[in-house]
């Protein structure tokens, strides 16, 4: 009788796994919208907290705070988010590009961290196509191997970036802004010769009351497009980088606490809308967003 | 369908030099190719013409009526040029457009009563574009009583359901269909147009004839009477003028939802097959949906 009241979709979001060395996270293989465990594989989040390679100036003081024992450290720091705080891995922003830095020096700091670690490491550049196309090509070959999840990848730059990470074995994260049909064109564009298992959509986020209507609705667009079109250009895991948008937002900035259930709420609408990746700034938001589920 | 022709329009280079230095010839060259690639109608687009509207409009005209006989849309957002172009218009023309904000209510449409014109109404209304079929019914139909109670009948009014881009939301694309196909039995008698060329606004180039070719196919089987066209998309008028009839029922099949394989096409016939997915809501749009 029940089963009359459940659908069976016909698509499936393709298994992805990434880190190296014993370390791997498995995601993909839902073929059911989130949540919809009475119907399918809905899938299970993983959460990374954030972290930068170079001290977080601009980071908000109650997040500062809790980092401050090893925000000077990129190592101490990525250790503490996943042994102490439990994220499933990490995220790390090169924001020493900004700096005048050679590219060598960041990819060998990139691998200091990854090989310090017991999860997996997301290393995420500027967002600038000159400069990461500059960059990330050669923290891929530094840290050939150990199986990094590498972005963003813009329709800009994609060709030298996913070349370099399909060389050395990582995996990417295709980057749009807010827009299925543009995350499917990057797809398409990639997937002439990088394997699809191997990315992770970004189409950004924005933070609760700051837009975050329109990441839940693109989010929500692109997983339907995948799970119940079977759109298979578009049947790859996606990552939120929550965090970030949060903790610049008034709320967070006046009140740490407020900061925290912002997050929380933001991440939590997200997953909703079949996010797989939720990057976190606060370990309690990890902890509440975690209880939730 | 009657193909409109929508090349004389002011946001293109040549036409609002031609415009701005009163200069007939290219706006003629323009006008008598158009009539030559086979359209039915030709749209004269001065945008809203704050300098000179009614001179500009006069003008207009007369330099296309001496060059060709085909009826004119004209088109802008001006009453002032509106009138005056109307008024000496030698066949019955089409006025581009109306709506159902109260401003055009109180503007326009009194024009189409006043010269026994033609009139393009779109589904647009003081509270924006109607979100589905259903909505762009229930506006239409109030417009059109109001109207219907200026004395204009059903017969000059041209209904424009509003087609937004395929990048901006796809879903549209079946709610205007949809629309198009109950319209007669929702108001008897109305004609209908579209803007074709919006549909592939925003889409890389070379790629955006084929867009609007297969919608028109799609919207002329849904009955649409007339549509606003690129006038040199060669391939457009000769599949409306039934050149074409391979493609036609090509697209015919993916409207009745056949899976066609791809390998048993040309590569022309695999191109308008994987657009017509597109249109029909059946692939997600990407800017490289023939790549794939």
């Amino acid at each position: 009788m029940l089963e009359k009241f459940l659908d069976k979709y016909p698509g499936m979001i393709r298994e992805f796994s990434f880190g190296a060395n014993g370390n791997q996270v498995m995601l993909g293989g839902q073929n059911a919208l989130p949540f919809h465990d009475f119907e399918g594989a809905s899938g299970k989040p993983m959460f990374a907290l954030e972290i930068t390679d170079s001290k977080p100036a601009d980071w908000a003081g109650a997040l500062r705070e809790i980092y401050a024992d090893v925000e000077a450290s990129p190592v101490a720091w990525a250790q503490k988010c996943a042994t102490v705080y439990g994220a499933d891995a990490v995220f790390l922003n090169l924001d020493s590009m900004e700096k005048d830095l050679s590219a060598a020096e960041i990819a060998s700091g990139v691998k200091e961290v990854a090989g310090a670690i017991s999860v997996p490491l997301i290393v995420h550049g500027l967002g600038d196509k000159e400069k990461d196309e500059a960059v990330l090509p050669q923290v891929a070959a530094a840290c050939s191997g150990l199986g990094l999840l590498i972005g963003p990848v813009l329709k800009e730059n994609y060709q030298a970036i996913a070349e370099a990470a399909l060389e050395h074995g990582h995996s990417i994260i295709a980057q749009v802004p807010m827009d299925v049909n543009l995350a499917k064109d990057l797809n398409i564009k990639l997937g002439k010769f990088f394997p699809l298992e191997r990315v992770v959509i970004d189409s950004l986020t924005s933070a609760l009351g700051y837009g975050l209507e329109y990441s839940y609705s693109t989010t929500e667009r692109i997983r339907l497009s995948a799970v119940v079109h079977d759109d298979k250009t578009l049947q790859t895991p996606l990552i939120a980088r929550v965090g970030r948008e949060v903790w610049k937002t008034k709320e967070a900035l006046q009140n740490p606490q407020k900061g925290i259930l912002w997050e929380s709420v933001t991440a939590l609408n997200l997953l909703l809308a079949g996010d797989d990746i939720i990057i976190l700034r606060h370990p309690e938001s990890l902890k509440l967003v975690r209880s939730l589920l | 369908m009657f193909l409109i022709g929508e090349n004389i329009q002011i946001l293109s280079r040549l036409v609002s030099d031609a415009i701005s230095s009163t200069d007939p010839q290219p706006l003629q060259t323009l006008a008598a190719d158009q009539a030559a690639a086979g359209v039915h109608w030709l749209d004269l687009n001065i945008g809203p013409a704050r300098k000179k509207p009614s001179e500009t409009m006069v003008w207009l005209v007369e330099a296309i009526q001496e060059v060709t006989d085909l009826p004119l849309s004209l088109d802008t957002t001006n009453p002032v040029a509106m009138e005056a172009g109307l008024a000496i218009c030698r066949k019955k023309p089409l006025i581009n457009s109306a709506a159902g904000t109260q401003e055009s209510k109180e503007k326009m449409l009194p024009l189409a009563k006043k010269y026994n014109a033609n009139v393009v109404i779109s589904v647009l209304n003081d509270a924006g574009i109607p979100s589905d079929a259903a909505a762009r019914a229930e506006s239409i139909m109030e417009t059109i009583d109001y109207a219907n109670g200026l004395g204009i009948p059903n017969e000059d009014i041209w209904v424009d359901p509003i087609l937004m881009p395929v990048g901006v939301d796809q879903q549209q694309i079946l709610e205007v269909v949809e629309f198009v196909r109950m319209l007669p039995d929702i108001v008897p008698g109305v004609k209908s147009t579209i803007g074709l060329s919006n549909l592939s606004n925003g889409v890389p180039q070379r790629l955006r004839h084929i867009l609007n070719r297969v919608l028109m196919v799609v919207l002329d089987n849904a009955g649409l009477y007339s549509a606003i066209v690129d006038s040199f998309d060669k391939d457009l008028v000769d599949l409306n003028a039934g050149k074409k009839p391979e493609i036609v029922s090509l697209i015919q099949r993916v409207i009745d939802g056949e899976d066609l394989k791809s390998a048993d096409l040309s590569p022309e016939e695999r191109d308008y097959y994987k657009t017509a997915k597109v249109i029909m809501c059946q692939d997600i749009y990407s800017p490289s949906w023939l790549e794939v």
